[in-house]
């Protein structure tokens, strides 16, 4: 029975779906609160598979349907181990929340059929994504979760100007259907790349079958190590679909401009889950890389997992840095949400440098997957309250709001501090997991790098947890605020109770973080290494504990009390701080242009796609349709006047004079007849002796 | 060239001067002539073949009998259309004798 | 027989009937007066009649004599008059070429064909015709050839009744 509550995990959305414009015919509220029941049964159904862990030898458990006997068999069917447990448990939960959340915030818009299909179409397609044992189910997984967040991205693809995102004036605005082309388009380039790693594979080993895959990874990947470079052109082909999806660099840019889609949807899929598929499909493709090097002795197999450490330790300092001058609240929880996950990239990445660091890098970056969907979720929630009460997306334009929600100052203080890494939330317990494994890896440059980011994230945090709710009232509040039916206050009921279950959640969490952090160790352990028989040594701490523990809370304070001073209590000034020096302002330039990647990147690819589309245009088409329109007809006509001509003049010629020449003889011979009878006469009698004769004496 | 011949070739120039005679007169009156001296010289030509040869000589001389026969009736008719002729057109000159336009 | 002599005067008045024959022919077609073609057409008929009689059938010499010269020219002179042609000189005027060029073509082609044609082909011929009784004519007219003998008196009286109704002039009701 435990197995079948991943196909309800499945089935659930899908009746979801399909329900809802049929609710819709009853009433309103029915639809609301129909899609919502859908979203709870699918978190029942996931949490009912929770169990199974506790029996975890038991697992992995796989059930599968035929759906193509030939050419080639392919099944469709769902695998449960331990990683996909979890992070299916994460998805389905956080989701349910959020469809509570969105009750109170989408209420009374007109599209919200809509936008309830698609909140269900995304959970069942995340989830597929999930628990899907083949690779081709999970590239199916990846592009509905893709085309769904395209969706919901440009849900107001109306492009009113309230929904515009970018700027303040003179900056420019960004429109939501832009925003969602851009985040298709983005991660559809990293897409293809993966399906071409995986057909590569498929070349290779047989099979699309995960647990195949690993459990033939003896016969195949010695056979793809003999052709020079291709472990390196897969590993970076597959890592180039996750990296699209997570928004890690180069394919980062999307992710700031997705925040034009509703408060919640930023929430689930760029908070909680879509952006964690990135992670979770790396966290699949482990063992094979692992096996290859540390078992096969695949040289190359070791660049999969430096790819992926210092492509996630490059995201980290770089989202964390552009995340410290940005105004627009939702962009810089964006920038918090790539930079964390490069965190978990980096943690995984990391698990591949040893065989005694396996385990703990695998685990650290699952469990920091965990803890931060929980309160990046919520932050995006709460986020979401405080841009309506201010109705700005400006946090310059806010301040001071502590007194009108106090509910959402406690949530999404609680949420900040673990994602600065306080102790004892589990943002602290998750990050420390990351660095310390890190740090076992004796990979010391990426450890810096990843402690620079601890401290840009307090910084950042407390920088605008402060504007928003401490310090001084600004313009805008004041005129909000002084108009007579303001409704800078708490949203509506369901809003504050998904934050606080998330809140709660997180608390609770971080309470157990010892406890939580030991058991999945074990978990991962069992599935690693007794399942999969991937060869590990015992580890042996090199550094103490708390050393890591030390330098951790110091980097966040390192980067807090700056923050607190500039902004909590006003001492230091950051208007005179930026005056005060040029570098300073031209490094503020930078961070707030995002190191230009984006206009590189609007620069060769927009650009130069529609310049060469312009030149094809101009040059091909134009020469094109000039001949076909103008010289081939005038030339056509040309040669017609020639046969006019000559019909004119030869068969025209011809038939008149004909004519002419008949009229004439006739005219001729007609002075024959006079109608004198001698004269008759005489012709009958000559031309008749005249014959007769001729006839006779001949 | 046998007597016969000499016979033949007279009658043969009745016959030419017949025909001379009948495209080259004027009036009616001048036509008739001309065709009594056509006739005349079937006569002559029908009377030598039949005497001058071991043809029986009646036959010939039948011959020569009808068609002077025949001359006078024809004769008598030809001046009766003359007459009535006459009377319609006003004109015995037989140049002017067309009905014909043009 | 021998015809030295009489041969001479044969061919002598044999060539001088053609040379009547010959003038009546020019004088009947030729000449401006209706009268004097007449004439010369009587003369013609003479000299046929002559020639008839050299041929020894006299009946039919006559018979010519009778019918063309009594009758024919006789009936030629009253239409003459009644068609009150000027007996002075009808045939004046001025003839077109054309009509001399047409009728003198239309003159010579029988002559130089029918010539030609009656020259080749003259069967043999006896020198001296026979003369054959009139009894014997009129035998042979009322036996094998009784039906032309019976239609030629039926054609006469026929062409007798036309002329007749022909030249009738309705006397017109006062």
């Amino acid at each position: 029975m435990d197995i079948q509550f991943a196909w309800l995990c499945l089935i659930f959305p899908l009746i979801g779906v399909l329900i809802t414009p049929f609710l819709d015919r009853i009433s309103t509220p029915v639809m609301n609160y129909g899609a919502v029941f859908f979203a709870f049964l699918t978190a029942v159904s996931a949490v009912m598979l929770l169990p199974l862990l506790f029996s975890a030898e038991r697992l992995p458990l796989e059930s599968t349907l035929v759906w193509l006997h030939t050419p080639i068999t392919v099944s469709f069917g769902v695998l449960l181990d331990p990683l996909s447990i979890i992070v299916g448990n994460v998805v389905a939960v956080i989701s349910f929340f959020i469809m509570v959340y969105c009750l109170g915030y989408m209420k009374g818009d007109p599209s919200i059929m809509r936008f309830w299909m698609l909140m269900n179409a995304f959970i069942g397609s995340m989830l597929l994504l999930v628990l899907a044992n083949n690779l081709i189910i999970i590239f199916i997984g990846w592009k509905l979760v893709g085309l769904c967040s395209y969706g919901l991205i440009g849900f107001y693809y109306r492009d009113e100007r309230k929904y515009w995102i970018g700027g303040p004036a003179p900056f420019a605005f960004d429109k939501p259907s832009a925003c969602g082309v851009k985040a298709f388009i983005v991660t559809s380039v990293g897409d293809m790349l993966m399906l071409g790693g995986i057909l590569i594979i498929y070349y290779y080993s047989g099979t699309f079958n995960v647990l195949e895959l690993y459990q033939t990874a003896p016969e195949w990947i010695p056979v793809m190590a003999d052709t020079p470079g291709m472990i390196i052109l897969v590993s970076i082909l597959l890592i180039a679909g996750p990296l699209g999806k997570s928004a890690q660099f180069p394919f980062q840019e999307w992710l700031p401009e997705a925040m034009s889609g509703p408060g919640p949807v930023s929430a689930l899929i760029h908070a909680a889950t879509m952006v964690k598929s990135g992670v979770y499909l790396i966290a699949r493709f482990i063992p094979i890389f692992y096996y290859g090097y540390w078992t096969a002795g695949v040289e190359d197999a070791m660049n999969f997992f430096l790819i992926v450490a210092w492509v996630g330790a490059i995201t980290a300092f770089l989202a964390a840095s552009q995340g410290l001058v940005a105004t627009e609240l939702k962009k810089i929880l964006a920038y918090s949400t790539v930079s964390q996950i490069g965190y978990m990239m980096l943690a995984l990445g990391v698990s591949g440098f040893g065989q005694d660091v396996l385990v703990k890098g695998y685990m650290a970056g699952t469990f920091h997957l965990m803890s931060h969907a929980m309160f990046k979720a919520c932050l995006f929630l709460c986020a979401g309250t405080v841009i309506h009460a201010a109705h700005s997306i400006y946090i310059s334009d806010m301040g001071a709001m502590r007194k009108y929600m106090p509910y959402t100052w406690v949530f999404m203080g609680l949420a900040t501090l673990s994602l600065i890494g306080v102790p004892p939330l589990p943002g602290f317990w998750s990050k420390e997991a990351v660095l310390v494994a890190t740090l076992e890896s004796h990979h010391f440059m990426l450890f810096a790098i990843a402690l620079i980011s601890v401290v840009f994230t307090a910084f950042y945090s407390t920088r605008y947890f402060a504007m928003i709710f401490h310090g001084k009232p600004s313009r805008h509040i004041r005129k909000e605020t002084s108009k007579p039916h303001h409704h800078v206050g708490e949203g509506y009921r369901p809003q504050t109770f998904a934050c606080g279950a998330l809140a709660v959640g997180i608390v609770t969490f971080g309470l157990l973080g010892i406890k939580a952090e030991h058991a999945l160790y074990d978990l991962f352990k069992i599935q690693l290494v007794t399942d999969l028989g991937l060869a590990t040594v015992a580890h042996v701490y090199s550094y103490p504990k708390i050393m890591v523990v030390s330098l951790s809370i110091g980097s966040v304070l390192l980067g807090a009390v700056p923050a607190y001073l500039f902004y909590f209590s006003g001492r230091w000034d950051p208007n005179a701080f930026y005056e005060s020096s040029r570098l300073i302002r031209m490094v503020h330039a930078f961070l707030w242009n995002r190191w230009y990647i984006n206009n590189l990147y609007n620069f060769v690819f927009v650009r130069g796609f529609m310049g060469m589309a312009r030149i094809v245009a101009d040059k091909i088409e134009e020469t094109v349709d000039v001949l076909m329109q103008r010289r081939l007809p005038g030339s056509i006509l040309k040669i017609s006047k020639g046969t006019v001509w000559f019909d004119q003049r030869a068969i025209d010629g011809v038939v008149d004079g004909t004519a002419y020449n008949v009229v004439n003889s006739g005219q001729l011979l007609s002075r024959i007849q006079t109608g004198r009878i001698q004269e008759y006469l005489a012709m009958a009698v000559i031309i008749a002796l005249t014959i007769c004769g001729v006839i006779w004496l001949s | 060239m046998s007597i016969m011949t000499i016979y033949h070739l007279v009658a043969i120039f009745l016959l030419c001067i017949g025909i001379f005679g009948i495209a080259y007169r004027r009036t009616l009156v001048g036509i008739v002539l001309g065709i009594e001296l056509i006739l005349n010289g079937a006569g002559l030509s029908i009377m030598a073949s039949a005497q001058l040869t071991p043809t029986p000589n009646e036959i010939g001389q039948v011959g020569a009998l009808l068609v002077m026969g025949i001359a006078a009736a024809e004769a008598t008719l030809l001046l009766a259309i003359l007459l009535v002729v006459s009377r319609r057109f006003k004109n015995v000159e037989a140049g002017k004798l067309i009905t014909m336009r043009g | 027989m021998d015809n030295l002599a009489s041969e001479n005067l044969a061919w002598v008045v044999l060539f001088g009937h053609i040379a009547i024959i010959v003038a009546g022919g020019f004088i009947t077609v030729l000449s401006e007066s209706l009268v004097r073609a007449l004439m010369g057409l009587i003369l013609t008929l003479f000299g046929v009649a002559g020639l008839f009689f050299l041929m020894a059938a006299p009946f039919i010499g006559l018979m010519q004599i009778l019918i063309y010269v009594g009758a024919v020219s006789v009936l030629i002179f009253f239409a003459i008059m009644l068609t009150n042609a000027w007996p002075g000189g009808d045939e004046s005027g001025n003839i077109s070429g054309k009509k001399v060029i047409f009728a003198a073509l239309a003159a010579i082609a029988p002559a130089v064909f029918l010539g030609s044609a009656a020259i080749r082909t003259a069967p043999p011929s006896v020198f001296v015709p026979e003369e054959t009784q009139v009894s014997e004519l009129g035998k042979f007219l009322l036996e094998p050839y009784i039906l032309p003998f019976e239609l030629i008196s039926l054609l006469l009286t026929v062409a007798m009744a036309g002329a007749v109704i022909l030249g009738f002039e309705r006397r017109k009701k006062k």
